[in-house]
């Protein structure tokens, strides 16, 4: 997040400063990959296909930060979905419902002391795709409830049921014996 | 958005998930920060030629069906007043075509593609070329508009007279049937009121005041029970005779079959 300065910062890429566009772009192209990544192996392709649309919009683009995200995000999303119709085409699989793709778990104690971020993405992939793709939203693109609903098109209690799901089967993952040091009732304040 | 409800924002502060989302929130590594130079050049190469599609957000879907439901009823109220329109002009019986349906439908059809276009926004910035639905064509200054044109353009003009509303399609034809921005003023002074050259009355009632008498009480009479004749009976007159054409079929069916069916069953 950029934050207080991201009015100007976007005001002076959108008046052609380059150094400006590029804080634009590393702040958001890690979080964009991260997402991108529930795709599979085309993630790099399909961030550098969204930035080339976001970069066709950067002048005419409105709004505040939140606005600037999500507005990125939806495009990535598009251009996710795009790719994932061209793979499935391709490689005549049938219909899937989402471009996010799964993957299965290989074995139950790869969960290690200090995760690298690789493997937090595949064990959220391990996720329904609907709860990956709400859990990396909110969390590594720091989208609001409402913007995420919107990207996915489910209801904002949609949203909030699919992470919540989400992250308790990434508790699960992370610590498959259940023990946490509140114990067993920390999660149970939020259902 | 404020909501109690729970969701991520609430389960982050879980220790056990504290791992798995630090290690998603982690700084960007070297390889994450690859690959800037072709949105570099992408952003250079759209700095020289500006793309003209608007690209805002997604609007809500909770606008566009606002605006959908606006649409229709908006789209209701015109066919409503064309309609009435319509009765008014045949009952005054003015030569003139109504062309208020052409311009209700004008009307309607409006925010219906205005809500296409906002849909359709992933295709305009995709291609970076905006696809209009549809121009509008405006009311028919030479028909049954003329006197609401000429009404309108009055007003905007005694305001001064610029400005956007000068500028519009409505103003366009109404010049254009005028023979003219400037000739307006005069040709306008020669359209009549569409109530006025039909049998219509004009200018108020000669006599004021109240009605000298006013029925007061109830009625004298009030019809009461059933009514005294019933219809009873068959209808008097029965259509008679036989039918003087017989229905013939047009394809008799060949008698015998041209082909039989053979072997057992």
């Amino acid at each position: 997040m950029i934050g207080a300065e991201f009015e100007s910062v976007l005001a002076g890429a959108q008046s052609g400063d380059e150094a400006a566009f590029a804080r634009l772009w590393r702040d958001l192209n890690p979080p964009l990959l991260r997402y991108l990544s529930l795709g599979g192996d085309a993630a790099d392709e399909v961030a550098a296909e969204t930035w080339l649309t976001v970069v066709r919009g950067l002048a005419t683009f409105r709004g505040d930060e939140m606005a600037w995200r999500a507005w990125v995000f939806t495009t990535a999303r598009r251009r996710a979905v795009d790719a994932g119709r061209k793979r499935t085409r391709s490689s005549r699989l049938s219909w899937r419902s989402s471009w996010v793709e799964p993957v299965v778990a290989d074995c139950d104690d790869e969960v290690v002391d200090a995760l690298s971020t690789e493997e937090a993405i595949t064990l959220v992939r391990r996720l329904p795709p609907l709860q990956a793709e709400v859990v990396l939203l909110r969390v590594v693109a720091e989208l609001s409830v409402s913007e995420v609903a919107e990207l996915v098109g489910r209801s904002p209690g949609g949203v909030r049921v699919a992470a919540h799901r989400g992250l308790q089967a990434l508790k699960k993952m992370v610590d498959p014996k259940g023990v946490t040091p509140e114990g067993p009732g920390t999660l149970r304040g939020v259902t | 958005m404020t909501d109690p409800r729970p969701d991520a924002s609430s389960s982050v502060d879980d220790p056990a998930l504290a791992p798995v989302l630090a290690a998603l929130t982690a700084p960007p590594s070297a390889r994450e920060l690859d690959g800037y130079a072709s949105t570099l050049s992408a952003l250079r190469a759209a700095q020289v030629t500006p793309a003209p599609s608007p690209s805002r957000r997604r609007p809500s879907m909770l606008a566009t069906l606002a605006g959908a439901k606006l649409g229709a009823t908006i789209a209701g109220i015109a066919v409503g007043l064309g309609g009435a329109a319509t009765v008014v002009y045949v009952s005054s019986n003015v030569a003139h075509t109504p062309n208020s349906h052409a311009s209700a439908s004008a009307t309607s059809a409006t925010p219906a593609s205005s809500g296409a276009s906002r849909t359709s926004d992933t295709a305009g910035a995709r291609t970076g070329t905006p696809t209009p639905q549809g121009t509008a064509v405006g009311p028919d200054a030479t028909g049954a508009a003329a006197h609401g044109l000429c009404t309108a353009w009055k007003a905007v003009a005694a305001n001064g007279g610029s400005g956007k509303a000068m500028d519009s399609v409505a103003f366009t034809n109404l010049a254009k049937a005028a023979g003219g921005a400037d000739k307006i003023a005069s040709w306008c002074a020669t359209v009549t009121a569409p109530g006025a050259s039909g049998e219509h009355a004009t200018g108020k009632p000669s006599t004021k005041g109240k009605p000298a008498t006013v029925p007061t009480g109830k009625p004298a009479t009030v019809p009461t029970g059933k009514p005294t004749t019933v219809p009873t009976g068959r209808p008097t007159t029965q259509p008679a005779g036989k039918p003087t054409v017989l229905p013939t079929p047009t394809a008799t069916p060949p008698v015998t079959p041209s082909t039989h069916p053979t072997g057992r069953p």
